[in-house]
């Protein structure tokens, strides 16, 4: 059984919020301005 | 961004900055600035270093950040005025880049209007700001700065206001001689009033405030 160790967790959740983010940000970039819904998940990321 | 634990990480703030980059000057939500500005000063100011204050490698950070894209737009204003707010104390780096951002912001247009005036009083009366709550010398000699520069333009009137309150606060709130004027304070004072080589109706104003509260004043004062 492979122990998951605070660094390793903290390591695959950092990826997976800049995963996250950077499909965000696309989302974002795609009409160029920040909406009021964007900002909410910003948020909640 | 990661409010669960109440912090922002470097590599979030980047990615923070890089999007506003990206949106600089767009018709974005309102909520926007406000989301910006809070969440990198959590950044700055929530981390186990230097909680609670701008240390150096902070203000590099902000700094270089903020000046990537050759400009400070209305949401890096909003952060900065955020964390002047916030912080219980800040490097002198990071004072010095804040006073000499919003004097070149303050006089693009020449003049002093209400909103600036906010500004700078949200400016030298911060925490954070050079003097912490209380005015100090590089406040107090950035004011006359700016009123050098507006000196006889249609400025608000709060402008006055404002510039008499700080300056009879930095001259005479002060732990050598409080409520008096010495010969060091009288020697600034001539010097700073006389710069340009006039004494306008604000500096007139500032004089006749601190001659009326103060409780002794140097023979040096005189002069003026």
């Amino acid at each position: 059984m492979h122990i998951i160790n605070s660094s390793d967790f903290k390591q695959t959740k950092n990826k997976k919020t800049m995963s996250n983010l950077d499909e965000l940000k696309t989302s974002i970039l795609a009409d160029g301005i920040i909406d009021a819904d964007e900002v909410r998940k910003l948020n909640a990321v | 961004m990661q409010y669960e634990d109440g912090k922002i990480d470097r590599e979030e703030a980047d990615f923070l900055f890089e999007l506003n980059d990206a949106v600089s000057g767009k018709d974005n939500h309102y909520s926007w600035k406000d989301f910006f500005a809070k969440a990198i000063t959590d950044h700055v100011l929530k981390d186990d270093k230097s909680y609670g204050t701008v240390d150096d490698e902070e203000a590099d950070y902000l700094i270089s950040r903020i000046q990537k894209d050759g400009k400070i737009d209305e949401v890096e204003q909003a952060l900065l005025l955020k964390i002047i707010d916030k912080a219980k104390g800040t490097c002198d780096k990071f004072q010095d880049f804040v006073l000499s951002s919003f004097k070149t912001l303050i006089l693009e247009d020449g003049v002093i209007d209400a909103a600036e005036v906010k500004t700078i009083k949200s400016i030298i009366y911060g925490a954070g700001g050079a003097g912490g709550v209380k005015v100090d010398v590089k406040e107090a000699e950035w004011l006359f700065e700016l009123n050098d520069a507006v000196s006889g333009k249609a400025n608000h009137e709060s402008w006055k206001a404002l510039m008499v309150e700080a300056i009879t606060k930095y001259v005479l709130e002060d732990e050598t001689s409080p409520n008096e004027v010495d010969d060091a304070e009288a020697d600034w004072l001539v010097a700073k009033i006389m710069k340009d080589g006039t004494m306008d109706e604000v500096e007139k104003a500032i004089l006749e405030n601190i001659k009326a509260k103060a409780t002794k004043i140097s023979s040096k004062l005189d002069t003026l």
